[in-house]
């Protein structure tokens, strides 16, 4: 057997426990890169900002929220109508999932199983105890676009990439380049890897750590998406008191997640801001609604 | 039924032990075999042999875990059957692995101080263990189960291209790791 085949039989006589501690485990999905990636595959695309908008904040994030939106909702609160005692509270723990809500602009969906108990009770004072899903869309495409201008609107980004697209259908993938293409890496990434190395020998110095800096700034942005996600909190602590002030009692949970009482006339009548994106569906009291 | 009840069955010579088995890890079974052979057919063959292989050893062994005990036999029925065909033709997914494991060979400090798998497994388990439960799992999920790199990625939510790179890294560790050691191959 030769020194790889042996690396081989080895791994595969690790001990047992790790086999088995693979076997039932669950990766943390790394959801802000997962975001972040998709973001950045619309960005580089050139279309569907809406979409990663929509990816970056539809879906409810844990701790998204801005002490400032916890503090006036904490303090409205207390000076908003509360339930009364004769007032009937419905919870409904169903099985609704959050996952892939995506929210787009305009939108304000009410779940099928919460309209489902709404029409069905008669009393119209009853409150529901629900949860709203609220995604900034118009402001973090807004937000998306001005950084992507920024970005990748540079002219010595612009000129490597001019460069780029010329160069790249000329060029033919190392063995080693294909194996790692077979394994899933795309073939524009691995050739841009080479380019770069290229055309960064053969500019000049202030070109070269021009593009440098450009690229350090976009994987920031890829990785991180900086800045954005401060913005838009910032944004749900605006919508959040705007809510509160025109007599929604939303209460910020310890999940970030926006829980109220509304009875089904509140909620039919939500006062959704057309740049925004809603959905409104039973909380449940897995998710901290108290 | 739990791996309690699975393995009381084995102990008793209950043929639905092996039913039993199947219904709960055939699933992980098949993926395991099909990671290394990338064929249906072989695949079923290698978890039926597999079974067999569980009935004909229990007793006397009483794994500790059956899913790991059952996920082993089947991994060494599919790597021997995958030589068997390699002699014809080398399986890819075998080549796959073994050019990425290429990258952990210690450099060769002493001609003579070749190593047994045995012994350089434990120094991999070792290092295993040295890591944090996702990296750890993440090694033996790529190159154990022989997972695909784009599956690994869906799965933690990364970029297939970020997932080779992590996996480089890993990679690059053990072999730093063996070296340290003073392991040779």
């Amino acid at each position: 057997m030769n020194g790889s085949e042996i690396m081989l039989d080895a791994v595969n006589g690790i001990a047992p426990d790790l086999v088995d501690e693979a076997a039932g485990y669950r990766f943390k999905r790394n959801g802000t890169n997962a975001l972040a990636w998709a973001a950045a595959a619309c960005l580089m695309l050139g279309v569907g900002a809406a979409m990663a908008a929509a990816l970056l904040n539809g879906a409810e994030t844990p701790g998204n929220e801005t002490a400032q939106g916890i503090d006036t909702a904490k303090k409205t609160e207390q000076i908003l109508p509360q339930p009364t005692e004769e007032q009937k509270v419905m919870y409904n723990s169903s099985d609704e999932f959050i996952s892939g809500s995506v929210l787009n602009k305009g939108d304000l969906i009410i779940s099928e199983a919460l309209r489902k108990a709404m029409a069905e009770e008669t009393d119209t004072n009853c409150l529901f105890a629900v949860k709203i899903l609220a995604s900034a869309c118009e402001k973090s495409e807004a937000y998306i676009e001005n950084m992507n201008d920024r970005l990748f609107s540079d002219p010595v980004y612009m000129q490597f990439m001019r460069e780029f697209e010329q160069w790249e259908p000329t060029y033919e993938l190392t063995e080693t380049e294909r194996r790692l293409e077979e394994k899933g890496v795309s073939r524009v990434d691995i050739a841009m890897d080479r380019f770069k190395e290229i055309w960064k020998s053969e500019k000049s110095e202030e070109l070269a750590a021009r593009l440098e800096e450009l690229e350090a700034q976009m994987d920031d942005w890829r990785e991180n998406l900086t800045g954005l996600r401060e913005y838009l909190e910032v944004c749900r602590a605006e919508e959040l008191a705007r809510l509160i002030g025109l007599g929604y009692p939303i209460e910020t949970n310890e999940f970030g997640q926006w829980c109220s009482k509304l009875t089904a006339d509140q909620i039919n009548a939500f006062p959704a801001d057309p740049g925004w994106g809603y959905k409104i569906l039973w909380a449940s009291d897995g998710e901290g609604f108290v | 039924m739990t791996d309690e009840e699975i393995l009381a069955l084995f102990n008793t010579r209950d043929e639905r032990a092996i039913l039993e088995t199947e219904a709960k890890y055939g699933a992980l079974l098949r993926r395991i075999a099909r990671n290394v052979l990338k064929n249906d057919g072989d695949a079923e063959e290698a978890v039926s042999d597999a079974l067999l292989a569980l009935w004909q050893s229990i007793p006397p062994e009483k794994p500790e875990s059956l899913r790991a005990y059952a996920a082993g036999a089947v991994k060494r029925r599919a790597l021997s059957l995958c030589r068997k065909k390699m002699a014809l033709k080398r399986a890819s997914s075998r080549l796959e692995l073994t050019d990425e494991l290429d990258e952990c060979i210690p450099a060769r400090a002493d001609a003579e101080s070749g190593l047994e798998a045995a012994e350089l497994s434990a120094a991999i388990t070792a290092w295993l263990r040295t890591l944090d439960k996702e990296d750890r799992v993440l090694f033996v999920r790529r190159y154990w189960y022989g997972d695909p790199v784009k599956e690994l990625a869906r799965e933690t939510g990364s970029a297939p291209q970020r997932l080779a790179k992590r996996l480089f890294r890993l990679r690059s560790g053990l072999k730093k790791h063996l070296e340290k050691e003073g392991y040779s191959i």
